[in-house]
């Protein structure tokens, strides 16, 4: 009774707790039996053990029960969308205070969901995304549920071990969340991982080292990339992994050839997988530019070791692939394992390497991934091992993680460093390729010359963006940006530097196009990295040009909403320099730092309208926004709200667009009394002008008015072109100071068309004048002093001038 | 109703003259072209005053009207075309009786047009200035009364090709 009671007690408690989240009361309130959070997660892992075998049941599991097998998973998810959703409501305010409590409850619905399906990468991925945001209190949480899960490992219970093995590898995963900003958790698990007694409980002993192995790999990888004394470091725990791999993941006796390891892994799935953890640590290190060779050979050690389990499999396959250095080395395992078909994969990416193709690469690389996955799945279920397939799933999720970083390595080094020694190394790797018809056919194709720039790297990590789950893409937000802020350096170098500027800027700009359709957080990175002094142009000139430069389809596809909240989070960290509204389609506005200040993006609701990356309209709106950089940012908001809320009427009859408008326009106005800096009797007539239109009978008049001329006007001034006429015959009717020669000077830019005149300037019913379509022209007459846009004074000019459009008209 | 013929064109028109600022907008509403709205301290129409070219920079042009063009699908092929008739337009000068000088500078075309209906003294004068400035090839056509200046220039290579 206690055990069933504990179990669906606690889960209770965690609905409720996500139902207090969601409501969005302080979770810090929240004491569940006079506990604190913290202390009720604690309790909870400490019960966990109860909660196991009482979910686990079979009874429980079946949907008969009504309780669905991944239901902290589903409570997760909704957290996370209210999560996500409070971010992009008021990302600056309180939700990030909040924000470390709330993370600790998904770790607690992670772990409950991981013991609620032991084997489910969806835990996994609940998972990545609570790592997101660390925090001190969890780690030392994770640490004590560790302590706990360890124990009860000792204590050898074989029946609770795959739980167990579950729950320390899910907080391992989020420590290694934690471990992003602190590399002695590294050390600690290394020496833990170490200090496993050798001769105790078998199952025991491989679980332990197995976790603590696999741990410290999946560690390692954030400190091996660039830095060459991580590298060396790296190195040596590669060395120590390997052999506390051989130690607790296999008896003694079983170090022999590579094909033996290949069928203990066979055997014991779970060191397997430890396997494949050398085998990314081996390739981030190989990344950081470490002595290839040894690096290689442990990469070939743990590429065989791992060569029976699916999902080692499904990750060696992924990083060799991707994994520019160890191309050669990698196709040749392959080999052994899967056969020519790989060859001929591995061929059709050579060229596509060799044509300098990106999209090539990305496009064979997909479809290698599909293949591999299916291929996979299918000696899963010929095997019949469900448990296998599962971890096939968790493989893959958890070796594109790995590639990102794999990728990354290989992105530095290549932005790094010129062709040269990549080129050695590929002489080199040409040589041994020991096995047969493969190797020979290879030699057909011209050695890839890679080339010191960035674009292949490029397309093929944000390509590895795409395969990327979107939780993943959160948890790896930072390498993605800091990836991407090499790449855009690297072309923002090549800009300068090269000779065919033209050609590198075009394909950065190709490059951020991509990476702005993967993943709005490599949005965040293209503009992190485009804000450095080095950078030539400000990003949201490049993403403009861009807006222009590629099909508008293409930015339907980008989650913008996402991209915004991304952003978001980025700029809070660093004070904007000028203020530029930016509203995200939670509607929230969100500022972000601007180096030119001349250029903004709106943000229209994507599933209404792809955005319009407009130079000239947003320039105007942006120079409202330097006008009002006290912060106002309400205004512009009412402004966009008012805009939308016209398009989506726009539709509809003109009464009920004006209703609409004149609502938010009411607002809009109060904003613009309250802020104005000056409020000079123009800025006043204009505001009178507005309400006319919106209020009283002169409104109606002039709504039925524009109705009814409209097709008239369109019908009457077909010829494009006919504005010119209009605009130089407006001129010349104005009222010119004595001694003054009348000037006209037109600037035609690709957007825009500007007119000057040096004529007396507007008159209040000038104003008047031209804010109407009826009364304008004989007013404008009447009223004695004209003005470019209303009057048309009588005489010879206008005669002839209606002569010349009626020939004009008549030739086009 | 004249002057609303460049919403055909145009989906926002901007009016700085002697204090006024406003646009009308008509992306979100037809309605837009009556309803103006207060816009305070635009950059954009700044930096056009001030690319202004050189003979006429100092003069006051005291009212200026800033068009934002409409783009449709194929809009670089229709601007060029709606470009070259706007740039062929300048004759009307002909046909008017006040004003006295029309500049047409496109910089999307590279190439501008200076029109003038004065004396033969200015003429000169403006033959002058304009050669000083390696603006190109200046030819002069005149009719009976009116002198029609046309200045042709093209942008070398070397200019910055994203202009």
């Amino acid at each position: 009774m206690h055990r069933d009671g504990s179990g669906l007690h606690l889960l209770r408690r965690l609905e409720e707790a996500c139902l207090q989240i969601t409501d969005g009361r302080s979770f810090d309130e929240w004491h569940p039996q006079g506990h604190s959070f913290l202390q009720f997660v604690d309790t909870m892992a400490t019960e966990s053990e109860q909660l196991a075998s009482l979910l686990g049941s079979k009874s429980l599991l079946a949907p008969s029960h009504g309780r669905p097998v991944d239901q902290g998973a589903q409570l997760l998810q909704a957290l996370q969308e209210q999560i996500r959703h409070r971010k992009g409501l008021d990302v600056r305010t309180d939700t990030l205070r909040k924000l470390p409590t709330i993370v600790c409850l998904c770790c607690a619905v992670a772990i409950l969901s991981s013991l609620l399906c032991p084997n489910s990468p969806r835990c996994v991925n609940q998972f990545s995304f609570a790592l997101h945001r660390p925090l001190p209190q969890t780690e030392s949480f994770i640490q004590a549920c560790l302590n706990n899960q360890h124990g009860k490992s000792r204590a050898g219970n074989p029946a609770r071990s795959q739980h167990d093995a579950t729950v320390i590898m899910a907080c391992l995963r989020f420590q290694y969340g934690i471990a992003c900003v602190d590399q002695k958790t590294l050390q600690a698990y290394v020496e833990c991982a170490n200090q496993q007694p050798p001769r105790s409980d078998a199952s025991a002993t491989s679980n332990a080292a197995s976790v603590a192995t696999s741990c410290a790999a999946q560690l390692v990888p954030l400190f091996a990339t660039t830095d060459s004394a991580h590298a060396d470091a790296s190195l040596d725990l590669l060395r120590r992994l390997s052999t506390l791999d051989h130690n607790g993941g296999y008896d003694d006796d079983e170090q022999g050839t590579d094909i033996d390891r290949a069928d203990a892994s066979k055997a014991r799935p779970t060191t397997g997988t430890s396997g494949v953890d050398i085998g990314i640590l081996a390739s981030n290190v190989a990344g950081a530019e470490a002595p290839l060779i040894p690096v290689n050979d442990r990469f070939r050690v743990a590429m065989t070791q791992s060569g029976g389990d699916a999902a080692a499999t499904v990750g060696g396959a992924v990083v060799e692939v991707t994994h520019h250095q160890f191309y050669h080395h990698a196709a040749i395992r392959r080999q052994q394992f899967t056969g020519n078909a790989e060859t001929a994969l591995h061929r059709r990416l050579r060229q596509a390497m060799a044509r300098g193709s990106a999209d090539a690469v990305a496009s064979i690389l997909t479809a290698a991934a599909v293949d591999n996955q299916s291929l996979l799945a299918k000696q899963c279920a010929a095997r019949g091992d469900e448990s296998l397939q599962d971890a096939l799933h968790g493989g893959v999720t958890q070796f594109t993680l790995a590639q990102i970083s794999a990728s990354r390595g290989t992105l530095s080094t290549t932005i790094g460093y010129t062709s040269g020694p990549y080129r050695d190394y590929f002489e080199e790797a040409r040589i041994p390729t020991a096995s047969g018809a493969g190797a020979e056919e290879w030699d057909d194709v011209p050695l890839f010359e890679y080339s010191p720039r960035a674009e292949i790297a490029a397309g093929v990590f944000l390509h590895l963006l795409c395969l990327l789950p979107p939780v993943l893409r959160v948890a790896c937000s930072e390498m993605i940006v800091d990836t991407l802020q090499l790449v855009c350096d690297d072309v923002c170098g090549s800009q300068l530097n090269s000779s065919d500027a033209d050609e590198h800027s075009a394909f950065a700009e190709h490059v951020l196009l991509r990476a702005a359709l993967h993943c709005p957080l490599a949005m965040c990175g293209m503009f992190r990295a485009l804000d450095s002094p080095t950078a030539t142009a400000h990003p949201v000139v490049i993403l403009q040009r861009l807006g222009v430069c590629f099909e508008r389809d293409a930015w339907k596809r980008i989650d913008l909403g996402r991209a915004f909240q991304a952003i978001a989070q980025w700029s809070t960290r660093r004070p904007p320099t000028v203020a530029i509204g930016l509203q995200s389609p939670g509607g929230a506005t969100v500022m972000v730092p601007s180096v030119q200040g001349h250029s903004d993006i709106t943000s229209e609701d994507t599933t209404r309208a792809p955005p319009e990356f407009d130079t000239s309209k947003e320039s105007k709106e942006s120079a409202q926004r330097n006008e009002d950089d006290n912060g106002d940012d309400s205004k512009d908001e009412n402004d966009r709200t008012m805009m939308e809320s016209g398009s989506a009427n726009g539709n509809e009859g003109v009464e009920d667009g004006t209703n609409d408008g004149s609502d938010m326009q009411g607002a809009t106005e109060d904003e613009a009394i309250a802020t104005a800096t000056s409020m000079t009797p123009q800025w006043r007539h204009i505001q009178q002008l507005r309400e006319e239109r919106y209020l009283g009978s002169e409104g109606t008049h002039i709504h039925v008015m524009v109705q009814r001329l409209l097709p008239v006007a369109s019908k009457l001034y077909k010829d494009s072109a006919h504005f010119m006429l209009e605009l130089i015959q407006n001129s010349n009717d104005c009222r010119y100071e004595t001694g003054v020669s009348p000037t006209l000077y037109m600037q035609f830019t690709k957007e825009e068309v500007a007119v000057h005149c040096n004529e007396v300037g507007f008159c209040p019913q000038n104003v008047s004048d031209i804010c109407d379509i009826t009364r304008s022209e004989k007013l404008g007459m009447e009223g004695k002093v004209s003005h470019p846009a209303t009057a048309i004074s009588p005489g010879l000019d206008n005669v002839s001038l209606s002569l010349l459009l009626v020939v004009l008209l008549d030739i086009s | 109703m004249g002057f609303k013929a460049i919403f055909n064109v145009a989906y926002q028109a901007q009016v700085h003259s002697r204090g006024y600022h406003f646009y009308f907008d008509t992306t979100k509403h037809q309605l837009g072209m009556v309803m103006p709205t207060w816009l305070e301290n635009d950059l954009r129409i700044d930096a056009l005053r001030g690319s202004i070219a050189s003979p006429w920079h100092d003069k006051h042009f005291e009212t200026s009207l800033l068009l934002k063009l409409k783009t449709d699908d194929d809009s670089l092929r229709k601007r060029m075309q709606l470009f070259r008739r706007c740039m062929d337009m300048d004759y009307v000068l002909l046909f008017l009786g006040t004003l006295e000088t029309i500049i047409l500078d496109n910089s999307f075309l590279k190439q501008r047009k200076v029109l003038s209906k004065t004396t033969e003294d200015v003429d000169v004068q403006q033959c002058t200035s304009l050669s000083e400035s390696d603006l190109g090839v200046s030819e002069a056509t005149g009719t009976s009364s009116l002198a029609l200046q046309s200045v042709t220039f093209r942008s070398s290579l070397c200019c910055n090709r994203r202009l």
